[in-house]
């Protein structure tokens, strides 16, 4: 059996370095992949309360994937609006809240 | 499960994980997205949460290929940034927060002993089901509603 330390160390790392994508790209699609780097490491980090707590239901999971889910579609259907507008998905051009 | 397994598959995962956040071309990102996914549902599987595991491949796979699909694959979005990458302050700023910030959460974890057992989660699978339901029932109308936006004012625009 893996301790749940292991689990806690390996979900952070993955936490961590999605963290790190999110601020120091600018490409609008590898920041999404990085926020879901970042999901997925909680989703570990879950697995490892899971194991923490005893229980067998791994139902905070599900809500974490339902989140990764919502997050990717939505965060698809903005990239997408800002490549509409402004025929790029570089953050960094996208400094304004109107048109 | 052995401790040299999990590990194993876990050092292929950070691999992957660093892949996605340091790989110039989107494209490429999103491929070793994929593969991190795909990992993290094997370490799932041998955690013994095949339910989680099972969810992440099909789920979260299914929804990555969708991004693909949307913007990759049809070549519309100028997804590369051109140029040479540029540092400035804010950027080494936010490199050393995050820095800080995990050493102070993996001094968290190790001083954290082994925990005691001790009753199941309140979170029932029903509640979990019905939580995940109303997020993805409020994601689909809210990504319809951007989409649709977008394409007015792309057409007002043309018209």
């Amino acid at each position: 059996m893996i301790p749940a330390s292991h689990v806690l160390l390996l979900g952070l790392a993955q936490l961590l370095i999605g963290l790190l994508g999110l601020v120091l790209r600018r490409a609008g699609l590898v920041v999404l992949a990085s926020g879901l780097v970042m999901l997925d490491g909680v989703m570990l980090l879950f697995c490892a309360g899971i194991a923490r707590t005893g229980s067998t239901s791994q139902a905070e999971g599900v809500v974490v994937l339902a989140v990764i889910v919502a997050v990717a579609l939505v965060g698809a259907a903005v990239l997408y609006s800002f490549h509409r507008f402004r025929r790029t998905v570089v953050l960094d051009e996208h400094d304004r809240l109107s048109n | 499960m052995q401790p040299i397994l999990f590990w194993t598959i876990g050092v292929l995962s950070l691999l992957a994980a660093l892949a996605v956040v340091s790989l110039p071309r989107p494209q490429h990102a999103v491929v070793a997205l994929v593969i991190l996914m795909g990992l993290d549902a094997v370490e799932l599987f041998l955690l013994q949460a095949p339910l989680l595991a099972v969810e992440t491949i099909v789920v979260a796979s299914g929804a990555v290929l969708l991004v693909w699909s949307v913007l990759v694959r049809r070549r519309r979005a100028r997804l590369g940034v051109p140029g040479r990458r540029r540092y400035n302050v804010t950027k080494l700023l936010s490199f050393f927060v995050v820095l800080a910030l995990g050493l102070v959460l993996v001094d968290v974890v190790l001083q954290a002993a082994e925990p005691q057992p001790r009753a199941g989660s309140d979170v029932t699978m029903v509640t979990g089901a019905l939580l995940s339901l109303v997020l993805l029932l409020i994601a689909g109308p809210v990504t319809w509603w951007i989409l649709r936006r977008a394409r007015s004012s792309e057409e007002g625009e043309q018209a």
